[in-house]
């Protein structure tokens, strides 16, 4: 047991912060939002150039193969600096490859140009995605058009899709037949490419397949964590700011910040970060030593953001009328946070998927669900025989 | 970080389990039964089961070797609090996790001798003595007396919400040795056993049925040598006492949820099950999520002081999360129940035994009690996130 992070992990941090903080100026933000595709390119070829895109691509494809604590760091980073690029759905989209038991030759290959540098998205990773038909030994894929960021941007797609076996998964290149992306711009300062699929086909080597509701939520957990991370990060930058803002800010002749009332606020904001930081870190550890992570990813998901939403509406109300000024920085929060709590689906679909997995953990985990929690590693034993 | 529990302290825990499952214990859950009293109360046959605990060596889990205990680590500790919690039994309350503790750092070597034996064998119980009537979360205003009369102290006041008085060996009293006026500077601690003559409990009943007390002190004498600590030097035995207070188990909160959660999977009387319901599902996977949580927050408390640097408000936000949480979960348990979860405990008809309604009425006592909630979210804003003291002047 381990409550600190490693050296390596706050080293990690630090730079990762530092580059942030240059790149992620409220000049550079609202110059990228304000962009034709929302890009920001001098920074975009840096991260590139630092290597950051190859951080979660094993090492046996090229990348520097970061345990998934590490990428949770550099996730959280992103959160709190509000800078708006595909590094964390190419991030994402890299960790879910590797983590596919069978992967199409292409999607091997792929792993090797996202170390190199290109870049990916997801579609379909909550409820709504296309659906799949059979058509003379092809698939057939359609629907949408889905909210989809960075689809008008990005090398790939990574296409979850319905099919009556289980969850597709394709990769497929945007100038793909049958795809059509319209770019839109958004709540928040990431641009979507609003994304259709018509009747795209897909030859028998072109995608995989997972079978049972355990394997795909294991799967997802890549996703899960990581966004998880991504809004924890935001949810800090939230708090900090409304620390530094209410300790700095006198009216009455005193800070804001000694006013009991303020004070409850910013407790409350800080419960809830420290729990969804405790609940990040170990659905992450959980990914790195091979644990079933389904129940913790969905547990720190839902949890990071509440964290994040709340702390946005909580920030905004303590910050007043300058917290709404375009000029300053707190907007880009305010916005991101509901962004991209509510990638994964609508609320409502989101609890229903998290009750699906957590319900059946608390009816088999016994006795031990008090000091172990939803996923007892003695009954992980028991299953795999150890 | 690193959460999961190590090879060592699974095995300390599945050590008490089998242990626990062993013994028979259809007598203590029959007192402890959720209608008939408060499930903090430890009856008489709770306290046979602390004794026989005792005797076989798993009370004091953290208490030093030298004074007989365990000499383990707060997690273990933790992992003792949570497995005792979860299955509804007496865990020895503040007498074993803060009493003792406090007694071996700042108590006489008389005292030693006296108290720790049996407060490690489960036979001596102390109430704490320190709100009253006027002096609740504002504790320094406190005004029961107690003047020096040759070698021993003569008391007089009155104490309120004296949970356990009527069952207690001691009381673990606060009393006012300083000026009228002196504020924190002028309590002392002292040790009084509840057959003193001149002091009357009296019982004040809770809206959830369960018994507190109020103690009346009508020159009550006990030699000065049941002082704690220096004369007047009682308000940092309280503070000491209260930083062997920080392992807050969460764990019958699942106990709690697995009762909802069979009820949510057993069909109604018009045969629908309610989990069926995509609202209800939802609303008991939150719950669950948000009591993985709590489960994390206290966990994380123990480890840290093991660690050796408990940040200061660690155990505040554990404290405040969880016990809303808890009122968070009984609330919901009786929105979703609908009419029939107004039936009282007791009758046959009521969904899960009368529980939820009966769990409902003690939903607030954990928000304003053991430090009201309010109190310990400044605590969080001043002492953990550096914001300035609010300008309420606080004299101490």
């Amino acid at each position: 047991m381990r409550l600190t992070y490693s050296a390596d992990q706050e080293l990690l941090r630090r730079i990762s912060r530092e580059v942030l903080a240059e790149i992620a100026t409220v000049d550079n933000l609202t110059a990228a939002e304000e962009s034709e595709n929302g890009i920001d390119p001098v920074h975009w070829k840096r991260v590139i150039e630092l290597g950051w895109l190859a951080v979660a691509v094993p090492e046996s494809h090229g990348g520097s193969g970061a345990t998934a604590a590490e990428i949770g760091i550099l996730m959280e980073e992103i959160g709190r600096s509000g800078w708006a690029s595909p590094l964390f759905e190419t991030t994402v989209v890299a960790l879910l490859l590797a983590g596919l038991d069978s992967r199409t030759s292409d999607a091997d290959a792929f792993l090797r140009d996202i170390a190199a540098g290109s870049s990916a998205t997801i579609v379909g990773i909550g409820p709504d995605r296309p659906a799949a038909r059979a058509d003379n030994g092809r698939l057939s894929l359609s629907g949408g058009p889905y909210p989809v960021p960075w689809a008008h941007f990005v090398d790939r797609h990574l296409v979850l899709f319905e099919i009556d076996s289980g969850l597709g998964i394709a990769l497929l290149t945007p100038d793909r037949q049958g795809i059509s992306v319209r770019h839109s711009r958004a709540l928040d300062n990431e641009h979507l490419g609003m994304m259709t699929l018509d009747d795209v086909l897909l030859g028998p080597d072109e995608w995989t397949v997972l079978h049972t509701g355990e394997a795909i939520d294991a799967w997802l957990s890549w996703y899960r964590a990581p966004a998880s991370a991504r809004l924890l990060g935001t949810a800090r930058k939230l708090l900090e700011m409304t620390l530094e803002y209410t300790k700095t800010r006198h009216q009455f002749g005193r800070p804001l910040a000694s006013l009991p009332t303020v004070q409850q606020v910013c407790a409350d904001m800080a419960i809830e970060i420290e729990g969804a930081e405790l609940a990040t870190y170990d659905a992450l550890h959980r990914l790195d030593l091979g644990l079933n992570a389904a129940p913790s990813a969905l547990v720190c998901s839902y949890m990071s953001g509440l964290a994040a939403t709340n702390s946005a509406i909580n920030a905004a109300q303590l910050h007043g009328a300058i917290g709404f000024m375009q000029e300053y920085h707190l907007q880009f929060f305010f916005r991101r946070a509901k962004a991209q709590q509510l990638e994964p689906g609508a609320i409502r679909h989101q609890d229903d998927a998290m009750a699906r997995v957590l319900l059946p953990a608390v009816r088999s985990a016994g006795p031990a669900i008090a000091l172990e929690g939803l996923v007892p590693r003695s009954s992980e034993r028991e299953k795999r025989g150890d | 970080m690193n959460l999961l529990l190590t090879d060592e302290q699974r095995a300390y825990a599945e050590g008490l389990r089998r242990y626990l499952d062993g013994l028979d214990l259809t007598e203590v859950y029959a007192e402890r039964r959720v209608g008939t009293a408060e499930v903090s109360e430890a009856g008489p046959v709770a306290q046979r089961l602390l004794r026989k605990m005792s005797k076989d060596g798993w009370l004091g889990v953290g208490w030093p070797t030298e004074y007989g205990g365990g000499g383990r680590t707060a997690v273990e500790q933790w992992i003792f609090i949570e497995e005792m919690t979860y299955r509804n039994l007496p865990t020895g309350g503040l007498t074993l996790s803060a009493i003792g503790p406090t007694i071996m750092r700042v108590g006489s070597e008389a005292q030693k001798a006296t108290f720790l034996p049996g407060i490690l064998s489960g036979d001596l119980v102390f109430a704490i003595g320190y709100s009253e009537p006027n002096a609740g979360t504002d504790l320094a205003s406190l005004q029961t007396r107690a003047i020096r009369a040759g070698d021993d102290y003569l008391i007089n006041g009155q104490k309120i919400y004296t949970t356990g008085a009527h069952y207690a060996t001691h009381i673990w009293l606060a009393a006012r040795t300083g000026e009228r006026d002196s504020r924190s500077r002028g309590i002392s601690v002292i040790i009084v056993p509840i057959d003193t003559p001149g002091i009357v409990v009296r019982p004040l009943f809770t809206q959830s049925d369960g018994r507190t007390n109020e103690v009346f002190f009508s020159d009550v004498t006990v030699p000065i040598e049941n002082r704690v600590g220096a004369e007047n030097g009682g308000w940092d035995i309280i503070r000491l006492m209260l930083s062997f207070e920080r392992l807050m188990p969460y764990s019958s909160l699942w106990q709690h949820f697995e009762r909802l959660l069979a009820w949510a999977d057993t069909p109604e009387a018009g045969g629908t099950v309610p989990i069926h319901s995509v609202e209800v599902r939802g609303k008991l996977g939150r719950l669950a999520a948000e009591i993985e949580i709590a489960r994390l927050l206290a966990l994380r408390t123990a480890a840290l002081i093991d660690e050796g640097d408990l940040p200061p408000g660690t155990s505040s936000i554990t404290k405040v999360f969880y016990s809303e949480l808890q009122q968070r979960l009984h609330v919901a348990a009786m929105e979703l129940a609908g009419p029939s979860s107004r039936i009282r405990v007791g009758d046959a008809k009521a969904p899960a035994e009368g529980a939820f309604e009966r769990l409902y009425r003690s939903s607030s006592m954990l928000k304003f009690g053991a430090g009201a909630n309010e109190i310990q979210r400044e605590i969080i804003a001043t002492q953990r996130l550096g914001l300035p003291r609010s300008q309420i002047k606080v004299r101490t």
